[in-house]
């Protein structure tokens, strides 16, 4: 049973800095990562790139909402628009701490919003938290 | 007894006078001559036996001719003269005979006349009576009807420019002249412009004239000028007059609380007799005339202004529309700009602190992976690097309240003022353990504000007084409502670092900091954020301070 953890972020410092606090608080599950929207979709679809990935969801979906092409709310309400993606875990993880984007994250069904702490051990406590309950406590509907 | 002795006495003396007043016919010659009407006494035949002096002066025959002529030769008509010789017999059979005849001249001038006719017995024993005619002349009466007519013909027309030349006909018509115009005194009192002018079968285009010289300059000094002939003579400067051979010339002024406003004239180029009627019925037109004269030139005034304040209301509201028009462009372009300045907001969290976190996160990732390469030093410049990006992710978070407050649309409720500084100060407690600081909440402060910007206000007053008072030992904070001046204020006093009165007007300006960083680090945009929210509600924002003594920030909330 591979517990895949698909991460979306664009910006390769955010993307080393979760890879290394993941490792840190070692967990070990597979990580993918799609730098856009798009590549999030063909992930998650199994088209493009990954049309000959073995269609199995990932556990949790670290999602971030400025990105190319498709941004993370267009991403959300397509997975959730879908009876394949519906239920997977999404987390967004984001600089932003707009209102709007809070509300309308939960309104297209977000699990949980984060906003990307400045401060390393912030954002190191952040990712362990999120790994702790989405990988191990949670149990996804079968 | 003794009084009709009296009365007896008076008779006698009544009739001797009666008697002596009889035989003298002289007596009754001077009143005959006397009388102002004119007296013909007329034999059974109709011819003229007597006439009076009024007679004779007014139909123009000396004695000799009138003697013995027909009166039928007074009459003008044919008709008229069949007619008088039934009424002369019935007269002559003691009808008293009243009747108006037009009669003539022997130069022809027409003079109407009321007429009476009474039988005169000569002597008491002649079957002969003779007539008495006595005429009088009522030209002036039916001068005065007709110009009465006219005049109220002419009123009944409601259009000035018709009333005026309805009026110079009339008065032509009434004259018998072939001119007649209506003039008006120019302001200069040196011109006269008509304003209607009759040239006896039409009306004529208007003109301007100088008065000088002519018999209207007269007419303009108050008088009623007659001039019946010669007039371009009398008046050689008159060139007008001249052209057009003018012989007779009538004029009168039009005068308005005696306010000169112009004349009425007549001119003929035959000669025009002056009679009964000719001054007066002229000054009934040239009173009237002045009149409506008067009134359509102060209707036109009222009526000018009326325009001007329409054109001037019209105006005003053109320009009233054009700055509402303006401002609602400006308004727009306000509203896109704070559109515009949220999106820049959003823009600045993000990519401003997506870098400030891998700065921050690599310097931290050195210092936990790289920590036995680096000496003391290094690790400080690498804990100052951090820090840096701290104060700089304080900023960011400080710029975006600010701008968020300054455009935020308020929704107003009532707040509890009292719980939220608590719940605040709760949260410093448990953030900074260390801290001992004596807190006085009044209970119930109370008021109508919007919550979530209360909020920000009150974290950014209390923060400033938790901070500011880390270096005093008993360090107090209160947070009371004061009356000031009559008006409610809240307060928060401290008694921390205070600052110099005479930096405070610094103090609400963005960035603008009276501490230095390593002192007290903050980013200068917390008061700028609390005046915002405080300006938002209509409030008023003050600060007292004094160095090392504590400061007090009063506020008021009156949305």
């Amino acid at each position: 049973m591979k517990k895949t953890i698909l991460l979306v972020e664009d910006n390769p410092n955010d993307e080393a800095l979760t890879l290394r606090a993941f490792e840190k608080n070692n967990i070990l599950n597979e990580i993918v990562v799609a730098r856009d929207g798009q590549e999030a979709i063909d992930f998650l679809f199994c088209e493009g790139d990954y049309s000959t990935r073995e269609k199995i969801n990932p556990q949790v979906i670290l999602l971030d909402i400025n990105l190319p092409k498709l941004d993370g709310l267009d991403v959300l309400r397509r997975l959730r628009a879908n009876e394949a993606t519906s239920l997977i875990p999404v987390v967004i993880m984001t600089t932003s701490d707009d209102q709007n984007d809070l509300i309308t994250s939960y309104q297209l069904g977000a699990n949980s919003y984060v906003r990307k702490p400045v401060e390393l051990n912030s954002f190191m406590e952040a990712v362990k938290q999120l790994g702790m309950y989405w990988l191990v406590l949670n149990e996804q509907p079968k | 007894m003794g009084q009709q002795v009296k009365s007896l006495s008076l008779k006698k003396e009544f009739q001797l006078e009666l008697e002596s007043f009889n035989n003298r016919a002289e007596k009754f010659k001077l009143i005959f001559n006397a009388s102002p009407d004119m007296i013909f006494i007329l034999s059974n035949s109709g011819l003229i036996l007597d006439a009076n002096d009024a007679a004779i002066a007014e139909y123009q025959y000396s004695r000799k001719q009138i003697f013995g002529m027909s009166y039928e030769k007074l009459l003008t008509k044919a008709k008229h003269v069949k007619s008088s010789r039934k009424l002369l017999h019935s007269a002559q059979r003691g009808a008293e005979i009243n009747y108006e005849w037009l009669t003539q001249t022997s130069q022809g001038k027409k003079i109407p006349v009321d007429v009476r006719l009474r039988s005169l017995k000569l002597s008491e024993d002649d079957d002969k009576s003779a007539v008495v005619l006595i005429l009088r002349n009522i030209s002036l009466k039916q001068k005065a009807d007709e110009a009465i007519t006219s005049l109220a013909r002419a009123s009944n027309v409601l259009e000035f420019d018709k009333f005026l030349k309805e009026s110079v006909r009339s008065v032509a018509e009434l004259y018998g002249t072939k001119f007649a115009f209506i003039g008006r005194l120019q302001p200069d009192k040196k011109h006269v412009s008509t304003l209607v002018v009759w040239a006896g079968d039409r009306f004529v285009d208007n003109f301007t004239y100088s008065l000088d010289g002519t018999p209207c300059k007269d007419v303009m000094d108050l008088t009623l000028e007659l001039v019946p002939d010669s007039a371009a003579e009398r008046y050689p400067e008159d060139e007008m007059l001249i052209q057009m051979g003018i012989e007779s010339y009538f004029g009168a002024p039009m005068i308005s609380d005696s306010k000169m406003l112009g004349l009425i004239s007549v001119m003929d180029d035959s000669p025009l007799h002056v009679e009964e009627w000719t001054s007066p019925i002229l000054s009934l037109f040239s009173n009237r005339l002045a009149v409506e004269i008067e009134r359509f030139e102060m209707t036109n005034e009222l009526q000018k202004n009326k325009e001007e304040l329409e054109e001037i209301v019209k105006e005003r509201t053109a320009k009233i529309e054009e700055q509402t028009r303006l401002l609602q462009e400006s308004h727009d372009a306000l509203e896109e700009a704070n559109q515009e300045m949220q999106s820049f907001c959003y823009s600045v969290s993000h990519d401003l602190r997506a870098p400030l976190r891998g700065i921050s996160g690599f310097s931290d990732v050195i210092l936990e992976d790289y920590e036995d390469k680096l000496d003391e030093l290094g690790k400080e410049y690498l804990h100052r690097i951090k820090d840096s990006t701290i104060n700089m992710s304080a900023l960011i978070d400080g710029m975006l309240q600010l701008s968020r407050v300054s455009h935020q649309e308020a929704e107003f409720e009532e707040v509890d003022l009292s719980l939220i500084a608590e719940e605040i100060f709760t949260n410093f407690s448990s953030l900074d353990k260390n801290r001992k600081v004596n807190i006085t909440i009044q209970p119930g402060l109370i008021c109508c504000a919007d919550r979530g910007l209360i909020i920000i206000l009150l974290q950014n007053l209390l923060g400033n007084a938790w901070k500011y008072t880390n270096k005093v030992e008993n360090a107090e904070i209160e947070f009371v409502q004061e009356k000031i001046e009559g008006e409610n204020f809240f307060v928060l006093k401290d008694n921390g670092a205070g600052f110099d009165m005479k930096h405070a007007g610094k103090l609400f300006e963005p960035f603008k900091r009276l501490h230095g960083d390593s002192e007290f680090p903050g980013s200068g945009i917390g008061l700028a954020t609390v005046k915002s929210i405080v300006t938002t509600h209509n409030g008023d924002l003050w600060a007292a301070a004094e160095v090392n003594k504590g400061a007090k920030f009063y506020f008021n909330l009156k949305a």
